[in-house]
């Protein structure tokens, strides 16, 4: 899934670098929101789907946890979970060290030459990026996309909350937070199983674990705020200097 | 504030500097020492570590505020003043630290727990999810707009710190039974998935075969 949806936002985003590189000092400002939207969608295509994607090359070559035996004759066991961890704390470094690159890199070309250089600079490292991309595409762990996924998911989420509707606002919070509330939508307990339910209830517990983190994300804007003041603690006493 | 000869792309970028700093020694020191002592330092705690330093960093810019005006020969006014107030600039750094903290706690560790918690063949979408929530959040910070001017800028701050601390108090409410569960969760076994086209594949083969 990550693979397909990475490539259409790949390519929406060399679209979008097209008419960036025309931003110059008297550029049009209407193609810059076009590049900035397009370049919007691309990003945001692309970010769901790396992180995932860089994951899966790990999990693939390591799904469970194993022991290793060290030089030193220690075993040490390697544990999946933690293991991933790293690989998320890794990625994150890389980006920064991206963003660190290419913040001080584009002030600079900016400075000394103008905008379109500065512009014109990621743009061609960009362009490498798919070129990697396909390059290497056979070396990478791929799953495949599963177009039916999503709505069945929420066909699910749906199945399992009917009937447990009130007009009272507390008893159908009870209700749909209860435990039980996916018990019944697993196919095993169903006597007549609907035609659309291709898969099975452990398929079900997954589904229930990942509407749970999409709960524990809700929470996440609140966090998010004071991460976009800090940028700006900056701006105002920045301008001040 | 005064620069003392720091190049300002130093200061504006704090931020991805402070990270690259501070992740090696997470990855490598902090974990792994909190491991060694029995901790389980599950991602919904990190993530509440997250809102927490972010709140810090919150209190930390409000107090920097505070400081600017007093300090500033404009007083409340320290925006638009010709000359600086007598600080210097590294005292912003301790907002970027733990901005860098939170980070690290509650960011990462929010994409490992998008992949980690979510279907196996839905991770893209929760994932989206995640990044969806940022987008969400800085909609919501428009309505701050107003704040962000002088002499508003401490109660700006203020507000946020005071808004996150509420986040965070909810947060660890709302999924105490969750973080409990973490690891039987973690260890659920993959589901059997069918697309329609394979389901409907199958199906016709085992009736071919009767």
């Amino acid at each position: 899934m990550a693979i397909g949806l990475a490539t259409v936002g790949h390519i929406l985003i060399i679209v979008a670098a097209i008419p960036s590189v025309l931003v110059n000092p008297n550029g049009a400002l209407g193609s810059f929101i076009i590049g900035l939207v397009l370049f919007g969608c691309g990003v945001g295509l692309f970010k769901a789907c790396i992180s995932p994607l860089v994951a899966e090359q790990y999990e693939a070559s390591h799904p469970r946890g194993y022991i290793r035996v060290e030089p030193s004759g220690e075993r040490v066991i390697v544990d999946p979970g933690i293991t991933i961890s790293r690989v998320y704390m890794r990625y994150y470094m890389m980006i920064n060290i991206g963003a660190l690159a290419g913040q001080i890199s584009m002030v600079y070309a900016e400075k000394y030459v103008g905008f379109w250089l500065s512009y014109l600079l990621p743009t061609i490292l960009f362009v490498f990026c798919p070129i990697l991309m396909l390059g290497l595409s056979k070396h990478y762990v791929k799953k495949p996309p599963q177009g039916d996924v999503v709505g069945k998911a929420f066909r699910l989420y749906g199945f399992a909350m009917r009937g447990q509707w009130s007009l009272n606002p507390v008893r159908t919070w009870k209700n749909l937070s209860s435990p039980d509330l996916w018990e019944g939508a697993k196919p095993s307990h169903l006597e007549n199983k609907p035609g659309w339910m291709t898969f099975d209830d452990a398929w079900v517990d997954e589904v229930k674990r990942g509407v749970k983190a999409c709960q524990v994300f809700l929470w996440l804007p609140i966090f998010w705020l004071p991460y976009g003041q800090v940028r700006s603690i900056s701006r105002a006493t920045f301008y001040s200097c | 504030m005064k620069l003392g000869g720091v190049p300002n792309d130093i200061v504006h970028n704090l931020n991805p500097i402070a990270l690259l700093i501070f992740i090696p020694i997470f990855d490598k020191v902090f974990y792994p020492q909190i491991a060694r002592w029995g901790f389980n330092f599950t991602p919904l705690k990190k993530i509440q570590g997250g809102f927490i330093c972010a709140m810090l960093s919150m209190v930390v810019a409000a107090l920097l505020q505070h400081f600017i005006y007093v300090k500033s020969p404009c007083g409340e006014f320290a925006s638009d003043c010709e000359e600086p107030p007598n600080l210097t600039v590294w005292a912003q750094t301790p907002a970027y630290i733990l901005i860098a903290f939170s980070e690290i706690f509650a960011s990462i560790t929010g994409l490992e727990y998008a992949y980690t918690k979510s279907p196996k063949n839905m991770r893209s979408l929760v994932t989206g999810v995640f990044w969806f929530t940022h987008a969400f959040s800085s909609a919501i910070a428009q309505a701050f707009v107003p704040l962000a001017t002088d002499p508003l800028l401490v109660w700006l701050y203020v507000t946020i710190a005071i808004l996150t601390f509420i986040g965070w108090v909810g947060f660890w409410w709302t999924f105490r039974a969750l973080d409990r569960d973490n690891d039987a969760l973690d260890k659920l076994p993959e589901g059997g998935y069918q697309s329609n086209s394979a389901a409907l594949a199958a199906k016709t083969e085992s009736v071919e075969k009767v």
